[in-house]
């Protein structure tokens, strides 16, 4: 009966990831959110009067006084942290200390080019760590399969900032390509995207030669291996995209991992974006920018790991569960 | 499969062996810096910015201090907070791993869903919230240190000891009349042992990169104590006139952290027939 009022739609009209999947995702994503909240408020309140802290040093007593009754600092605590989760949920920051006006706007501007960077930088990273990783498990030659993932192994003992002076040493101060740092446009986007990348391809290389060499040892490689298939078409066919699942899933465990490294990235290069915004927050102790830095990192730390899945899901059905 | 009997002859290789010395001459010198160098905040006017000489093999900086002097100091700083942070990390990764295998049931849940809130907190915003609110003196920075990587020891201890709990023998324990204590005490940390001193490289090199990273951000122990990741963005700023100020802090802590994890693969080599801990490299 059902099925005559409406029809079946045709298997390309489905949604690839189901409604469910997502939400509980979703779900996941907020109670981090919430937590980051929650880690936030209950270091703020370890300094004993957070009002002291979110106003400039040189205010008078009375505004100390009037940011504590506003905020509610002299509530009890519960109350208090209801009052800071409606702070957040409004978006009505008390005042950063530097800029002396709402500090939301100011961190989102900065998201672009942190996106900017971050998609070229992992757009290099896996496009190189993938190559390292199919030559690592696939390649004949022995120094194909060795050479370039011992390489990119080393790189994980050389910390990412120092990849970035090391890149500025070669390239801005010996041969004068690119610029140092404060670099604008294409020319300035190449050497913090070449570090962002090197902080990924050792991760990315590892992960997808271990998923590649578990799809090979599969019983429907054997029987395509049987059949006669050409080992180039084999792999693929039927190898590659067998493995991008697994290697999309430990990518987006170590997302954080990767955050780290363009937060020092962007302040290596001095790239605007929320990353050098967030440290230069710290620094001048800008205590209600630190706030909505953190938040808004982690809310993006939410939405790539969330994005992560739905592609992991996307390549490996087996994921949709 | 991983008793005795089957590491006979195995060694830890030579990696691990490089390993080993890198690590040797490290500690040594940092740890004899007072009595083989001199005040590393001893400034000498007259021969500020020198490039690296017999005198000064690492050169001098914009204050005239040797900077061979300076890195070898730095390394007190970055050793002992990496160190120690190794060491806490080791313990409650050790600590919550037994717990989960010896008492099973919401223990093991809760001690697994923690660590499931360690890769949902990213580190640098962990540091961040704690280096900026708490203060970046020893303890906080530490504490940031050891939350992020206690995870590492865990999850390789973790595996293990659930795999050796099911074994008969610690069943036939049981029904001998030991308890928890006596079980963890006999036979669980025993096994577990060769796999903590992997763990534990791990966990140290870890900490270094991070630690050295919080020093580079200006998160990390204050100037003029020298830090080695402190040294680096101190020298950033000379990059053009003066680049050996930034690069040998940073080559310092590449070369320790390498040895680290020479003598970690070496290690694993030789106690579990292969880099067990590492994913991909099997």
């Amino acid at each position: 009966m059902a099925s005559v009022l409406s029809p079946p739609l045709p298997r390309t009209f489905r949604l690839p990831v189901s409604g469910r999947y997502l939400g509980g995702r979703l779900l996941t994503g907020l109670v981090a959110v919430w937590g980051a909240i929650t880690l936030v408020f209950f270091a703020l309140y370890s300094t004993g009067n957070p009002a002291l802290l979110l106003v400039p040093p040189d205010a008078p007593p009375d505004e100390v006084e009037r940011l504590t009754r506003v905020l509610g600092f002299d509530r009890p605590i519960p109350e208090q942290y209801v009052t800071f989760l409606g702070t957040v949920l409004t978006g009505r920051f008390p005042d950063s200390i530097r800029y002396g006006e709402n500090p939301l706007p100011i961190a989102l501007e900065k998201v672009p080019a942190s996106l900017a960077l971050g998609a070229t930088g992992l757009l290099i990273g896996t496009l190189l760590g993938g190559l390292i990783g199919y030559w690592s498990a696939t390649a004949r030659s022995s120094w194909l399969r060795r050479g370039p993932l011992g390489v990119a192994v080393a790189f994980e003992s050389v910390p990412t900032f120092f990849i970035g002076i090391l890149l500025v040493l070669v390239f801005a101060v010996n041969l004068g390509w690119f610029p140092a740092t404060n670099g604008r446009g294409l020319p300035g986007l190449v050497l913090p995207a070449v570090t962002l990348a090197l902080a990924f391809i050792p991760a990315i290389a590892r992960v997808f030669r271990t998923a590649l060499l578990d799809v090979l040892q599969a019983e429907h490689i054997r029987t395509a291996r049987a059949k006669g298939l050409p080992h180039h078409l084999l792999v693929r066919r039927h190898v590659v995209a067998n493995a991008l699942g697994t290697t999309l899933n430990v990518v987006g465990i170590q997302a954080g991992v990767m955050l780290g490294g363009a937060v020092v990235t962007e302040s290596v290069f001095g790239w605007p974006g929320i990353g050098q915004l967030s440290i230069n927050a710290v620094q001048n102790r800008d205590y209600p920018l630190v706030i909505v830095c953190v938040l808004v990192i982690a809310a993006g730390f939410v939405l790539i790991n969330l994005l992560v899945d739905v592609l992991a899901a996307l390549v490996e059905p087996r994921l949709r569960s | 499969m991983t008793t005795a009997t089957l590491h006979k002859g195995r060694t830890i290789g030579i990696g691990g062996w490089i390993g080993a010395g890198i690590l040797t001459v490290v500690v040594a010198a940092t740890v004899l810096a007072p009595w083989i160098t001199g005040d590393p905040l001893e400034q000498h006017l007259e021969i500020l910015l020198q490039a690296p000489s017999a005198a000064h093999p690492f050169g001098t900086d914009d204050l005239g201090r040797d900077l061979l002097t300076r890195t070898i100091h730095g390394g007190r700083t970055a050793l002992t907070i990496s160190v120690m942070s190794a060491v806490l990390a080791s313990v409650l990764g050790l600590s919550l791993a037994l717990a989960g295998a010896l008492f099973g049931g919401w223990v093991d849940a809760i001690s697994g869903r923690l660590a499931d809130v360690q890769l949902a907190v990213p580190s640098i915003v962990l540091a961040i919230v704690v280096l900026s609110f708490v203060g970046n003196s020893f303890g906080p920075i530490v504490l940031v240190l050891v939350l992020g990587s206690w995870v590492l020891t865990f999850r390789v201890v973790r595996g293990h000891a659930r795999a050796v709990i099911e074994q008969q023998y610690v069943e036939a324990a049981r029904v001998a009349g030991a308890g928890r204590a006596a079980i963890a005490w006999r036979h669980l940390i025993p096994s577990v042992l060769p796999l903590l001193a992997v763990a534990f490289t791990l966990n140290a090199s870890y900490a270094l990169l991070l630690e050295s990273s919080l020093g580079y951000l200006g998160l990390g122990v204050q100037p003029p104590q020298p830090d080695w990741g402190q040294m680096v963005a101190a020298g950033q700023a000379q990059i053009f006139t003066a680049p050996w100020i930034a690069f040998f802090p940073g080559l310092a802590v590449v070369v320790t952290s390498l040895g680290l994890q020479l003598l970690g693969d070496g290690l694993a080599e030789r106690f579990t027939g292969g880099p067990v801990t590492r994913r991909g490299t099997k």
